[in-house]
């Protein structure tokens, strides 16, 4: 495969992904589903727009993965993933070994050789690290008791990988030629030491965290350029995992190693940033490539064989995780999740079947079909989770890590109360304590299990919830409560809420936190008047404080800021209606146009004395009629 | 009729008062930072509900900040011939945001000969609540000063702007009023607002 033929099945991809991600997304489905399908449709048996390159894309962009990793590892301390160490071992090795030895013996009952039944056991025992990940970052789920059971799961399967490579050949029964030198590393070692490779690796990784990356990004960060940051963040990532695959180990695990040992710099937000966009790419163009390997002449030829592995595979899996997930003592509904979300086989089974070929352990044939039972068993999961969702979620919903049942919104008594709080960091607590002062109660969702568990133990009776799903809202009340007062720190967030609550037809009164002037204006659109933006009250008491500090008596720089804020206010209201309704997404260039309408309108509001008065009252006016609930 | 908290405006059409839609529009100016306490003003300002007559401000309610926009009460003004103000009395005196409405609202220049005055030849009446007795105002009782004498400043405010002030009606021992006596006192101010009416 030549230069040109990447950067062309690239270009491709990604444009196959633009298409079709933002379709599926309409219909509520995940974004994996979409990647998947645009693969499929620009795949050979479709379109035929990917010629042979799509393997080689996918390899390239596996990559992804070792990105996500980094970033999943940013986001967890030191001492968090030292205390998951029994859950990694534990539900990994239980996972693994079970998944292998039933699949194995089953294959072995149908007749298969025994060591090709071993390797095609060892090769479905492996999940999507891509897809899982995914899901639950957008789902919000990687700190609920399913999201770190999966996490500590796959990240075992990760360490698996590794002496998997080093049994097929032993079960082959032949013996490898040497690939290149790429573990050269390791043969350096004494034998003895060989054996503890992932051990040393580990150690070298945590001792390079601790002494070599933060001294080496400050160094970086002195010169003040910000692209050379973004270049020793890529360096970094892509420095771990090429040092990890030079001794022996999986990148991905390399690269979640070195991504917990920053977690506590300085430079977390910053690596972040970085990375995120490089990672979104690369996974996306992997989702696609998946797709576009489907080979749907091998499906046709035997999709009896091939559709009974299927759902075989799938069953197993499910089962066994459903039982360790018993074990492992997780809630039934977070254990369903867990169960329906690791059933598929992942992107290692694609490395693990091609090493298998090529150590002759399974014929071309098997190969081909080996391959369409992975990728159909990925583009299932999503459409399993949905399944899940519509079906299994409402009885059964995922509850947040270490919630008791009482806290949780879907399994505890809810009062009915008039009003219900969405979201309760600083913004909601504020909201809820002047609320609570007064002795008027309310319904208090949070999302964070951590702060819902802070909260409850100082005594506020908060619930655990995703109020974006309706269900949860349904369960706070929403049908019969009177106010809903949204104060998530996510403005989509709250704009999805909204939605939804319109789309029901519901009569309950909303009052929404605004990010800023855009998110208000928005808000106005959608036909919400409460809104209350977080910067503006603020700002305005500081600008008053200033007018003071520069001579201005304070009584009379008050009434300037309380002047000034009606004015902003009725701005506000009046450059909303004057926006297009369908201009929801607009450019930088936009916004500052929208910036100069805004000053220029000030300095007609603001320039003398005489039209002060005449035009900010005649503005006032018109925003005061529409404040007041007019019974006429 | 019980009032609620929020209607702190309403222009409702009226079908049973349909023989008052011609009388002269009212506007209402009420002022009570307490109005959540029970004192006979609850059932007082129900007089003004659902009536064409009148427009009814609740300046706590409209003005919680205490920001009056001028302009915008100016321009109010021109559209009423008759003005009540309605606020009970506090420590002898009007409440401050109604004090606020009269500094914000009133100009001086309209004084002026060649200036237009809003004021000019409205209708004022004025309806006060006091939780004391009757006989504790004036020379003789233990306040000394009569009610007239306590709003004397409002007053001459009223009379250098040529407006028309009919006498202030009191409702005294506003704490302790039988649903008999406010409604008398209801037909009372209102019969001194329409006096051809009932």
């Amino acid at each position: 495969m030549g230069e040109e033929s990447f950067a062309i099945s690239t270009l491709t991809f990604l444009g196959a992904a633009i298409i079709m991600v933002p379709l599926v997304k309409r219909f509520g489905l995940s974004s994996v589903i979409g990647y998947i399908l645009g693969g499929i449709i620009i795949g050979p048996f479709v379109l035929k727009l990917t010629g042979t390159g799509a393997e080689g894309v996918m390899h390239a962009t596996e990559f992804g993965v070792v990105m996500l990793l980094f970033l999943v590892g940013l986001e967890m301390e030191p001492k968090k993933f030292w205390s998951m160490r029994k859950q990694i071992f534990g539900l990994g090795i239980a996972q693994v070994g079970l998944t292998i030895i039933i699949l194995t013996s089953i294959l072995i009952l149908f007749n298969w050789e025994k060591n090709v039944a071993l390797a095609a056991a060892m090769c479905f025992a492996m999940s999507s690290t891509a897809i899982v990940l995914q899901t639950l970052s957008e789902r919000h789920m990687m700190h609920t008791s399913s999201g770190e059971a999966s996490f500590a799961t796959l990240l075992f399967q990760d360490i698996a990988v590794i002496p998997i490579l080093a049994i097929l050949p032993i079960i082959a029964k032949r013996e490898v030629e040497e690939e290149g030198n790429s573990k050269f590393l390791i043969q350096m070692l004494p034998e003895w030491m060989q054996s503890f490779s992932v051990l040393i690796g580990v150690a070298g990784l945590i001792f390079l965290g601790r002494y070599v990356f933060v001294p080496f990004l400050r160094y970086v960060s002195r010169s003040g350029m910000s692209e050379l940051l973004t270049a020793s963040s890529l360096f970094l990532v892509i420095g771990v995992s090429e040092l990890m695959i030079a001794v022996g180990l999986s990148p991905a695990l390399g690269a979640f190693i070195a991504g917990v040992m920053l977690a506590n710099s300085e430079f977390r937000n910053e690596l972040e940033s970085n990375i995120e966009p490089f990672k979104g790419l690369l996974l996306a163009v992997f989702f696609v490539s998946v797709g576009a390997m489907m080979n749907f002449d091998v499906i046709a030829k035997d999709y009896i064989f091939i559709f009974s592995l299927v759902g075989l595979v799938l069953v197993v899996k499910f089962f066994v995780l459903l039982l360790i997930g018993k074990i492992f003592k997780i809630q039934w509904g977070q254990n369903l999740f867990y169960a329906f979300a690791l059933s598929q086989v992942g992107e290692f089974a694609f490395v693990l079947l091609g090493f298998s070929k090529r150590i002759f352990l399974i014929n071309q044939n098997l190969f081909a079909q080996l391959m369409a039972v992975t990728a159909i068993t990925m583009l299932v999961t999503p459409i399993l989770l949905i399944v899940y969702d519509k079906f299994i979620a409402p009885n059964t919903a995922p509850k947040g890590e270490g919630i008791d049942s009482e806290f949780d919104i879907t399994t505890s008594n809810v009062k009915q109360k008039k009003i219900i709080i969405v979201g309760f960091g600083f913004f909601g607590s504020t909201v809820g304590r002047l609320l609570k002062a007064n002795k008027i109660a309310a319904t208090i969702l949070d999302h964070d299990p951590e702060r819902v568990k802070v909260l409850r133990s100082y005594g506020f009776k908060v619930f655990y919830g995703d109020a974006t799903r309706y269900s949860i809202l349904e369960a706070a009340g929403i049908q019969e409560a009177k106010i809903l007062v949204l104060c998530l720190d996510n403005p989509e967030d709250n704009k999805q809420i909204i939605e939804m609550v319109k789309e029901k037809g519901l009569k309950v009164k909303i009052f929404v936190r605004a990010k800023n002037r855009n998110d208000a204006e928005d808000f106005l659109r959608n036909g919400i008047d409460n809104l209350y933006r977080e910067t503006m009250g603020t700002a305005v008491n500081m600008a008053v404080d200033v007018l003071h500090e520069v001579g201005m008596r304070k009584y009379t720089a008050r009434r300037m800021g309380k002047r000034f804020e009606l004015i902003d206010e009725a701005a506000l209201k009046k450059m909303a209606k004057e926006q297009d309704l369908d201009a929801n997404s607009f450019t930088i260039k936009d916004s500052i146009l929208r910036e100069q309408a805004l000053l220029a309108e000030d300095s007609r509001n603001f320039e003398t004395y005489h039209l002060i008065e005449e035009e900010e009252e005649e503005e006032l006016d018109d925003f005061s009629k529409q404040e007041q609930p007019a019974n006429s | 009729m019980k009032f609620k908290k929020n209607q702190y405006i309403f222009k409702k059409k009226s079908y049973f008062y349909a023989n008052q839609k011609n009388l002269p529009k009212t506007l209402v100016l009420f002022a009570h930072p307490f109005f959540e306490f029970p004192d006979s003003n609850q059932e007082l300002i129900a007089m003004y509900q659902n009536k064409e007559q009148f427009d009814f401000i609740d300046l706590y309610e409209v003005y919680p900040n205490f920001h009056i926009p001028a302009f915008r009460e100016r321009k109010r003004l021109s559209k009423y011939s008759k003005i009540v103000f309605h606020f009970p009395l506090i420590w002898f005196d009007m409440p401050p945001l109604l004090r606020l409405w009269l500094d914000e609202v009133i100009d001086g220049s309209w004084t002026k000969e060649y200036i237009d005055n809003p004021l000019e030849g409205k209708n004022i009446y004025i309806i006060i609540t006091s939780i004391s007795k009757e006989k504790s105002f004036g020379e003789n009782g233990k306040y000394i000063y009569s009610i007239e004498d306590l709003l004397a400043g409002f007053l001459i405010t009223l009379k250098i702007f040529k407006t028309k002030i009919h006498p202030i009606y009191v409702v005294y021992e506003s704490e302790s009023q039988s649903f008999k006596e406010i409604e008398a006192h209801k037909a009372n101010f209102l019969n001194l607002i329409n006096p051809t009416s009932i």
